[in-house]
């Protein structure tokens, strides 16, 4: 009987202690928090350090991408071993140089259903060749990366089309076989993505 | 009827209560005889008023410190490129009789998300310029991941010892941006003393 009873008063106990516990634990909160100093708060913008744009013309029109046509059908004067060139512009915002990574697509928009090939064009850039570009299916993607010092540079990127598929046909009308497969052709250079080197 | 068990005898729990508010009527009573009750109201405040500016131009050395210009619980920094380091000064004033030691603690946050495992800043230090006495060696702030992708943790890690009693001391924070980092930022700081800080 005492035993029971002595367990009624445990639940009491135990509420008791708990609200004890509840209270201290504010008074320490309430005691700590003051201790804090107040929070301050810093907003701001954080941009690429380079941005790079591309041209036909070398000092005006920058945009993404440029499209041009090479070869004229109507006047029978399309020549391989021409070269059409596409300026790119690089701005480095920071004092120091930086090296930057540009992805270039060449696309044909149109002409024959054949589709481009990396061996349908020689790409250089700044005069340096060695870029054998990769097919992606709807054009040829060439990756340039190159050292750019502060402010802003401008440099050439040369694609030569080539003899071997590209023919000048010298006595159009008359049968000759030496007929070019392509007259002429829309051509679309896009900047397809700027990234600095870590 | 309930019965409680007290000093090995039962007794009715209703009786318990009686006296305990007997007791209780009797303990308030006597209070009022022993003397008057006074009363102190007051409020505590943070010992510690932390403020920030963006670094005036024109002003060179610790002069600039001492200008009362421009400072402020919250700034906005604009906008910088990647690879730049961005600089807040810095205003703590210690109102205690203490001096305080402790961490600063900065949560960074970016609208593109931030990694501690490859966070978006080069290294992030703290330097006192001012007064001449509380200029030292800089601070390193050590990264911890935040509570998600979007937030990461900036702390110094040694319990440094900043203002003594009733001092206010000037300094900056630079952050060096990582060139790749690119987003909106917004970096929140505040002072975290240690529990026992002493007398300087």
């Amino acid at each position: 009987m005492e035993s029971t009873q002595n367990h009624n008063l445990r639940p009491i106990l135990l509420s008791l202690l708990l609200v004890t516990v509840i209270l201290s634990g504010s008074m320490a909160i309430a005691m700590l928090a003051p201790t804090l100093s107040n929070t301050v708060t810093a907003i701001g913008v954080v941009l690429p350090p380079t941005s790079q744009e591309i041209s036909l013309i070398h000092d005006d029109a920058w945009g993404g991408s440029v499209t041009f046509t090479y070869g004229n059908e109507e006047h029978n004067d399309f020549a391989g071993g021409d070269t059409a060139t596409v300026y790119l512009k690089s701005l480095n915002h920071l004092n120091r140089p930086l090296t930057m990574t540009s992805i270039i697509m060449v696309e044909k928009l149109s002409g024959t259903n054949a589709p481009l090939k990396p061996g349908h064009i020689t790409f250089t850039y700044n005069g340096n060749v060695g870029y054998s570009g990769v097919e992606t299916g709807s054009g040829i993607q060439y990756t340039i990366t190159q050292m750019y010092g502060p402010g802003e540079t401008v440099c050439d990127i040369g694609m030569t089309f080539n003899n071997a598929h590209w023919k000048h046909n010298p006595d159009p009308g008359n049968g000759n076989s030496n007929e070019s497969p392509e007259r002429s052709s829309e051509f679309m250079v896009t900047l397809v993505s700027t990234a600095v080197v870590a | 009827m309930k019965k409680v068990s007290i000093f090995g005898r039962s007794v009715p729990l209703f009786a318990v209560l009686i006296v305990g508010l007997l007791v209780t009527g009797v303990s308030a009573a006597v209070v009022s005889y022993l003397s008057n009750t006074v009363t102190a109201d007051g409020n505590v405040e943070s010992p510690y008023d932390l403020k920030i500016r963006m670094p005036i131009t024109g002003l060179e050395g610790s002069v600039e410190y001492w200008d009362e210009t421009g400072w402020s619980d919250t700034v906005e920094f604009g906008t910088l490129y990647g690879g730049e380091t961005l600089t807040i000064e810095y205003k703590l004033v210690n109102r205690a009789n203490v001096g305080v030691i402790g961490d600063v603690q900065m949560e960074v946050m970016c609208s593109n998300g931030i990694d501690a495992d490859n966070p978006d800043f080069e290294n992030v230090l703290l330097r006192c310029m001012a007064p001449p006495e509380y200029v030292d060696s800089p601070i390193a702030f050590r990264v911890e991941q935040g509570s998600d992708d979007c937030h990461v943790l900036y702390t110094t890690d040694s319990d440094h010892i900043f203002n003594d009693a009733g001092d206010t001391t000037y300094g900056k924070i630079e952050f060096v941006v990582k060139e790749n980092a690119v987003g909106t930022y917004t970096i929140s700081g505040k002072l975290i003393p240690v529990a026992d800080a002493v007398t300087l």
